[in-house]
C-alpha cells in the first residue's frame, strides 16, 4: 500500500473509523516510515488543537433581531395581500355603482333586448350594436348626465378614502419598523 | 429558557418532544414557537457561521438569515430528519455562498478575531484566558485557509461531533467525499500549522 493511502487512513483513525485490522496495518507502517510518522504527528497536533475548542456564544440580541425580521416579513406579506384585497374591493364597489346605471341605459336604448333575442351574428349586426352603443353614450350624456356625475363623484371619494387608509397603513408600518 | 439555550448537543426525550411541538406550532404560523427554536439553536447556528465566516458581524447576519430562511421553508422540512442538521445545513450553505461572493473585501485578520463573541466555556484565570484566546486565534487563522466546504466539514466534525453520515447529509455530499475532504483539510491544516508555528 502506498503512503498516500496510509495518510488517508490516519484521518479516519483520528475519528475512530478504522477497524482493528486496519489500525494494525497503519501502526506497522508508521513504525517503518519516518515520513508518515512525521505526518501522523502533525495531524494529531491539529486534531488536539481543534478537539475541545469551545463554541462561540450567540450575541444576546440575535433572537430579538430574528423575531423582528420575521415580524417585518409577515407585515410585508399582509400588506401585499391587503393591497390586493383593497384593489379588488374597490373594483367591485365601483362595478356595483355603475352596473345598475349601465343596465338601465342599455334597457332604455333597446340594446339589451337586441342582445338577448339573438345576439350579433353578422358584421352588419355588430355594426348596428356599435351604432347603438354610440347612441347609448350620447343618450347617457344627455339624459343621465347628473346621475353619472354623482356616481363618478362617489367613486372618486371612495378611491380617496381607500387611498388614505392605504397611505396611513404604509406610514404606520414605516414608523413601527 | 436557560436550558433551551444550551441545546448545542442532542437533547433528551422530553426536550425532543418540546422541539416537535414547537416545530408543529411554528409550521402553523406560530412565531413565538419558532422563537423558542431560535433560542434553542442560536449558539450552534452562530458558532457555525462564525467558524466559517471568521468575523462576528457577518456571522450574526448569516445566523439571522439562516433562521429566517428556515422559517420561510419550514414546510419543506422533513420531520423524520434531524431539525438541527437541517438548520445547520441551511447555515453552512448560506455561509458557503457568502464566502464565494466575497470579492476583495478582506478584513484585517486582527479585526476579525478581535470580536468573536463570547466563548462558551469562560475561564476566569487571566493566564488561561490568554492561552485560550491565542488558541482561538490560531484555530480561526487555520480555518480561513480551507475552502468553504472543507471548512464546513471540519466545523461540523469538531464542534458538533457529527458523524461522516451527518456531515454528508448537512452538506449534501457522499460519505466518501466527506472522508476525502476531511483528509485533505487535515493535511492542509497540518501544513498551515507548521507554517504558522515556524
Amino acid at each position: 500500500m502506498r503512503c498516500e493511502r496510509y495518510r488517508q487512513m490516519m484521518s479516519e483513525q483520528l475519528d475512530g473509523g478504522l477497524s482493528a485490522g486496519e489500525q494494525g496495518k497503519l501502526n506497522a507502517h508508521l513504525e517503518e516510515c519516518d515520513t508518515c510518522q512525521a505526518a501522523w504527528e502533525r495531524m494529531r497536533a491539529v486534531d488536539q488543537l481543534f478537539r475541545g475548542a469551545a463554541m462561540v456564544e450567540a450575541p444576546v440580541r440575535l433572537r430579538v433581531d430574528v423575531m423582528e425580521r420575521l415580524g417585518g416579513e409577515t407585515r410585508r406579506r399582509n400588506l401585499v395581500w391587503g393591497g390586493i384585497g383593497l384593489a379588488l374591493g374597490s373594483g367591485v364597489v365601483t362595478a356595483l355603482l355603475i352596473l345598475p346605471v349601465l343596465l338601465g341605459v342599455l334597457n332604455a336604448s333597446g340594446v339589451a333586448s337586441t342582445l338577448v333575442s339573438g345576439g350579433p351574428e353578422t358584421a352588419a349586426q355588430l355594426l348596428t350594436v356599435a351604432r347603438s352603443a354610440g347612441r347609448v353614450a350620447w343618450t347617457l350624456l344627455e339624459t343621465f348626465g347628473l346621475p353619472l356625475v354623482a356616481a363618478g363623484f362617489c367613486t372618486m371619494v371612495m378611491a380617496l378614502v381607500i387611498n388614505g387608509i392605504w397611505l396611513g397603513t404604509l406610514h404606520r408600518l414605516r414608523v413601527v419598523r | 429558557m436557560e436550558d433551551e439555550s444550551k441545546a448545542g448537543k442532542v437533547k433528551d426525550n422530553s426536550a425532543e418532544s418540546d422541539e416537535a411541538r414547537w416545530l408543529r406550532q411554528a409550521r402553523n404560523g406560530d412565531q413565538a414557537a419558532f422563537g423558542r427554536l431560535v433560542n434553542a439553536y442560536q449558539t450552534p447556528v452562530y458558532n457555525l457561521a462564525y467558524r466559517m465566516l471568521g468575523n462576528g458581524a457577518e456571522a450574526e447576519e448569516a445566523a439571522q438569515e439562516a433562521f429566517v430562511r428556515a422559517y420561510k421553508y419550514l414546510d419543506s422540512y422533513d420531520p423524520n430528519r434531524s431539525f438541527k442538521t437541517w438548520l445547520l445545513s441551511i447555515t453552512s450553505h448560506y455561509c458557503i455562498d457568502c464566502i464565494r461572493k466575497r470579492h476583495i473585501t478582506w478584513l484585517s485578520l486582527n479585526e476579525e478575531i478581535a470580536a468573536p463573541g463570547q466563548l462558551r466555556e469562560q475561564r476566569h484565570d487571566p493566564e488561561s484566558e490568554v492561552v485560550e484566546r491565542e488558541r482561538e486565534e490560531q484555530i480561526q487563522t487555520l480555518l480561513q485557509s480551507l475552502s468553504p466546504t472543507d471548512r464546513a466539514a471540519v466545523t461540523l466534525l469538531y464542534w458538533y461531533d457529527y458523524s461522516y453520515e451527518e456531515i454528508a447529509e448537512a452538506l449534501e455530499l457522499t460519505v466518501s467525499a466527506v472522508k476525502s475532504r476531511l483528509y485533505r483539510a487535515r493535511r492542509a491544516l497540518a501544513e498551515e500549522m507548521q507554517g504558522v508555528m515556524v
